[in-house]
C-alpha cells in the first residue's frame, strides 16, 4: 500500500489520459471514462471514497442553469448564422474587392475578416477552414506567395479567439470568474471583488486589436520588400467599367457595413456595460437571422429592413420617453409614447418573423434541407459538444481533487524557484504544450480551474496581486500562438487538410513563422505591460 | 414579474381599457410570430424529411445487408442500433429547434427590459430550460452525428477498421461505465428533487425545478443508449457484413 500513493496515482491519471485522447476517441468521453476508471481503481485500493462522485450531478446541474453560459448556444447561433448564409464569405469577397487593387490588399481583408468573425470562433480550426476554402484559392490565383497566403490564413482565423466576443472568452472568463472567488476565499477575503465575462472582453480588445494592425503591419512589409509575394489585382481585371465599380461600391454597403455594425452593436453593448453578454449575444443573434433573411431575398427585404428601422425607433424613444409600464402614475404623453412604441414594437416583431420565414424557406445547397434546419443542427452540434467537454472535465476535476491532486499541483506550483514569476511561466510553457494536443476549450476547462486558483493568490510584484483579467488575456495569446508553432499547431493540420496539393507542408511552416513571432512579441510585451490587458476594463468598469 | 395569467390579467385592468385591449393585441401578435410560426413550420416539413432519413439509414444497416447475405443474427442487432439511432435523431432535431426559440425569448427579454424596464423571472428561467434540454438531450444526437471532438492527430489517418476498434473499446470501457455512473449518482438526486416537488430558489420563478433535473437521467440514458449502437455499428465494421466497411469508407453512416 505504501507503495501505491494517491500522488502518483494522479500523475499516472494525468499521463494515461493523454496518451489515451492519442487514440482518437471523443475527448469529452475518454477524459470522464479514464478519470471514473481510476476514480474505481483508487477505491479499490482505498484511495478515494466513490460517495465524492456523487455531486457530479449537482455539476452537470450547474452547467445547465448557468446563466452566463447561456450566451455560448446563442454566440454560436450567430456565428453559424453569418457563416450558413454564406454573410461570412460575401464579407471575405467584398473586403479583397475593396483593399484588392493595394498591394498585398487581400492578406489585409483576411485579416480583418478574420477578427470580424471572432463571434464563431470556438473551436480551432472553424475559422481557418472556413477562409482556407474561400481565400486561399483566390489568393494564389492572384498570384500570392503561396507560403505568406497560408501563414496569413492560419494566424487570422484563429485570432478571432483572442477578440472578443468569441466563446472561448465567454468560457474562459466564467472558469477564471469561479478561480477568482475562490482565490480571495483562500485569502482571508470573505467580500471578494468579481471578474466577470464582461472583464475579460474588455481586457481582450486591445490586444486583440493590435495584433491585427501587427499582422497587418507585417504584410505592408512584404508588399514593398517582395512586390511580387503578394502582388496587387490588376486595374485592367478588376471592374471592366466604372459601372460595375459602382455597384460594387453599392452592395458593399450591404454586405460589408451591416456585419460590421451588428458586431459593433454587440461588443458595444457589452462593453459599454449596457448588457450582459448573454443579452448582447441574444440581439447578436436576432440581428444576424436580420442580416441573413434580408441577403437570401433583397428585392423583397422591405419588412426586415423596416424591421431594423423600428429597432432604431425604440432605442430613440427609450432615450426620450420614459417607457417603464410598471408605475404608479403615468402622464398621458407618456402613455402616448408607450403605445407609440408599441407599435413600433410590433413592426420589429414582423421584421424578425419575416427574416425567420425566409431563412426557413431556403434550401441550402449543401444538405437539401431548409438552411435554418442546417443552422439549429450545427448550433447544436457546436454547443453540446462544448458542454459535454465541460462536463466531461468535471468529472476528472472531481477526482482529481478526490485524490489530492490540486494540492500536489499547489505544492509543486509553491516550491518553484524564482517567484510568481517562473511559476507563471511553468504554467505558460505547460499550456503552450498541451495545447498541441488538446484544443482551447479542454485546456480551459482541466487547467484553469486547477491552476488559477493558486496563480491569482499570488503577487506579481510585491503588494500588488495578480490581475485575473491579466491572467485570461496571457493564457489566450498563449494558446493562439501555440495553435499555430510548427509543427503540431492544430491550425496548421486544418488548413493542411483544406489546401490543395500544390501547397507543400513546408511552406505553411515557413509561412506561419513570422506570425509565430508576432505572437511572442505580443506575449513579452503583456508580460511587461500588464496595464495593456488591464488598463480599459479599469477604465470602462472603475474596478 | 409574474406571468401568470391571473398577475397578468390583474396588471391588465389598471390600464386604462382601450390600453388593455392594444397590450393584449401585441402580446397575442407576437406570441403567434415568433413562436407558433417556426413551430408551425416545424410540423410542416420535419416528419418528411426524417421519414426520409429513416427510411435510407434502415437501407444502409439493414435492408442491403439482407440482399447481400448477412446473418439473422447481425440483422437483429442492425434493428437496434436503428431504432436506438431513430430515438436519437428524433429527440436532437427536435431539441436542436430550442435554439431559436432560446435566441427569440432572450431578445424579447432584452427588449421588455431595456424599453419598457418590464423584467419577467419566468421568461428568463424558461431561457435556462431550453439551454440546459438542447445540450443535454443532444448530446446523444451529436455522438451519433461523430460531432464530438476527437484529437485526430493519428486518428484522421487510421484505416475504417482501426477507427472501429477506437469507437468500440472507447464505448465500452469510457462512455458505458460513465453513463452508468451518471445515472447511478443521478437518481438520488433527482429524486430527492422530485420528493419535495422542487420549485425555483425565486419565489416568482417557474416551479419545474424537479423536471429540468430530470433531464439529467435523460442525457444518461439516451447516451447510453447511443453507445450501445456505436458498439454494434463498430463491431458490425469489424466482425460482420463487408456492406458494413464499404458504406463507411464512402462516407455513409
Amino acid at each position: 500500500m505504501g507503495l501505491i500513493t494517491p500522488e502518483l496515482l494522479c500523475g499516472v491519471m494525468f499521463l494515461v489520459i493523454c496518451v489515451m485522447l492519442m487514440f482518437g476517441y471523443p475527448v469529452a468521453f475518454t477524459l470522464a471514462g479514464t478519470s471514473l476508471l481510476f476514480a474505481f481503481l483508487a477505491n479499490f485500493l482505498g484511495l478515494f471514497d466513490l460517495s465524492l462522485l456523487s455531486a457530479f450531478p449537482q455539476r452537470i446541474f450547474a452547467v445547465m442553469r448557468n446563466e452566463v453560459l447561456i450566451a455560448v448556444p446563442l454566440f454560436v447561433f450567430m456565428g453559424v448564422v453569418l457563416e450558413r448564409s454564406k454573410i461570412a464569405e460575401d464579407l471575405l469577397e467584398d473586403m479583397g474587392r475593396l483593399f484588392g487593387n493595394l498591394r498585398g490588399g487581400l492578406g489585409y481583408s483576411v485579416c480583418i475578416v478574420g477578427a470580424l468573425l471572432a463571434a464563431s470562433t470556438g473551436i480551432v480550426g472553424a475559422t481557418v477552414v472556413t477562409m482556407g476554402l474561400i481565400s486561399l484559392p483566390t489568393m494564389l490565383r492572384r498570384g500570392y506567395d503561396p507560403s505568406l497566403a497560408c501563414g496569413t490564413i492560419c494566424a487570422s482565423g484563429t485570432l478571432g479567439q483572442v477578440i472578443p466576443p468569441s466563446i472561448v472568452l465567454v468560457l474562459l472568463g466564467d472558469q477564471l470568474s469561479t478561480a477568482y472567488q475562490k482565490a480571495q476565499f483562500d485569502m482571508g477575503n470573505f467580500s471578494p471583488d468579481t471578474v466577470s465575462v464582461n472583464d475579460l472582453f474588455a481586457g481582450a480588445l486591445i490586444p486583440g486589436l493590435v495584433l491585427v494592425i501587427l499582422y497587418i503591419l507585417y504584410q505592408i512589409i512584404i508588399a514593398f520588400i517582395r512586390p511580387d509575394a503578394s502582388p496587387a489585382i490588376p486595374k485592367s481585371e478588376e471592374g471592366e467599367s466604372g459601372e460595375v465599380l459602382g455597384r460594387s461600391i453599392k452592395s458593399m454597403m450591404s454586405t460589408l457595413f451591416a456585419p460590421i455594425i451588428l458586431i459593433i452593436v454587440v461588443l458595444g453593448s457589452i462593453l459599454g456595460g449596457l448588457a450582459s453578454p448573454t443579452e448582447a449575444s441574444a440581439v447578436g443573434a436576432v440581428g444576424a437571422l436580420m442580416l441573413a433573411g434580408y441577403r437570401i431575398n433583397r428585392a423583397k427585404g422591405m419588412p426586415i429592413l423596416l424591421g431594423a428601422i423600428c429597432m432604431l425607433i425604440l432605442l430613440v424613444f427609450t432615450a426620450l420617453f420614459d417607457l417603464r409600464m410598471q408605475r404608479e402614475s403615468v402622464a398621458v404623453t407618456e402613455w402616448v409614447a408607450i403605445a407609440a412604441a408599441l407599435l413600433v414594437a410590433i413592426g420589429l416583431i414582423i421584421g424578425v418573423a419575416v427574416a425567420v420565414a425566409r431563412v426557413y424557406q431556403h434550401q441550402s445547397e449543401d444538405s437539401g434541407r431548409s438552411t435554418l434546419a442546417d443552422i439549429m443542427n450545427a448550433t447544436l452540434s457546436v454547443s453540446t459538444m462544448v458542454f459535454t467537454i465541460l462536463i466531461g472535465a468535471s468529472m476528472f476535476s472531481l477526482v482529481f481533487r478526490g485524490l489530492g491532486g490540486d494540492e500536489i499541483i499547489e505544492e509543486f506550483l509553491q516550491n518553484i524557484p524564482g517567484g510568481t514569476l517562473s511559476v507563471l511561466l511553468v504554467v505558460m510553457i505547460v499550456m503552450f504544450l498541451l495545447g498541441f494536443i488538446l484544443d482551447y476549450l479542454e485546456i480551459v476547462f482541466i487547467v484553469v480551474p486547477i491552476v488559477a486558483p493558486i496563480l491569482l493568490t499570488m503577487e506579481i510584484s510585491p503588494g500588488i496581486a495578480m490581475s485575473p483579467v491579466w491572467l485570461g488575456v496571457m493564457m489566450s495569446v498563449n494558446l493562439q500562438t501555440s495553435f499555430l508553432t510548427p509543427p503540431f499547431g492544430f491550425s496548421l493540420f486544418y488548413l493542411r487538410g483544406v489546401a490543395p496539393p500544390s501547397v507543400s507542408t513546408l511552406q505553411i511552416y515557413k509561412g506561419v513563422v513570422p506570425f509565430v513571432v508576432i505572437q511572442i512579441f505580443m506575449l513579452v510585451v503583456l508580460w511587461y505591460v500588464p496595464s495593456f490587458a488591464t488598463w480599459l476594463p479599469s477604465v470602462l468598469y472603475e474596478q | 414579474m409574474n406571468l401568470s395569467p391571473i398577475a397578468l390579467w390583474a396588471s391588465l385592468q389598471s390600464l386604462p381599457w382601450f390600453f388593455s385591449i392594444f397590450v393584449f393585441s401585441v402580446v397575442l401578435l407576437s406570441v403567434c410570430l415568433l413562436f407558433l410560426l417556426p413551430f408551425y413550420y416545424l410540423l410542416r416539413s420535419e416528419p418528411r424529411v426524417l421519414s426520409q432519413w429513416a427510411r435510407e439509414h434502415y437501407a444502409t444497416v439493414v435492408t442491403r445487408p439482407a440482399q447481400h447475405g448477412a446473418q439473422a443474427g447481425e440483422l437483429f442487432f442492425g434493428k437496434l442500433s436503428f431504432l436506438i439511432d431513430v430515438i436519437c435523431v428524433v429527440v436532437g432535431r427536435l431539441v436542436a429547434w430550442l435554439a431559436i426559440f432560446m435566441a427569440v425569448m432572450q431578445f424579447v427579454v432584452v427588449v421588455m427590459r431595456y424599453v419598457f424596464a418590464y423584467g419577467s423571472i419566468q421568461m428568463q428561467e424558461s431561457i435556462w430550460y431550453m439551454h440546459g434540454v438542447l445540450f443535454m438531450a443532444g448530446a446523444a444526437y451529436a455522438l451519433f452525428l461523430d460531432e464530438h471532438v476527437r484529437v485526430d492527430i493519428f486518428y484522421s489517418n487510421m484505416s475504417v477498421k482501426k477507427r472501429a476498434w477506437v469507437d468500440l473499446l472507447g464505448s465500452l470501457f469510457f462512455l458505458m461505465p460513465l453513463c452508468l455512473t451518471t445515472w447511478w449518482f443521478a437518481w438520488g438526486y433527482v429524486a430527492n428533487s422530485w420528493a419535495v416537488m422542487e420549485t425555483s430558489t425565486e419565489g416568482s420563478g417557474l416551479p419545474y425545478i424537479y423536471l429540468f433535473k430530470t433531464v439529467i437521467l435523460l442525457f444518461a440514458g439516451l447516451v447510453l443508449l447511443q453507445a450501445i449502437s456505436v458498439v454494434i455499428r463498430s463491431a458490425r465494421k469489424l466482425f460482420g457484413h463487408s456492406l458494413m466497411v464499404e458504406s463507411a469508407e464512402t462516407g455513409g453512416h
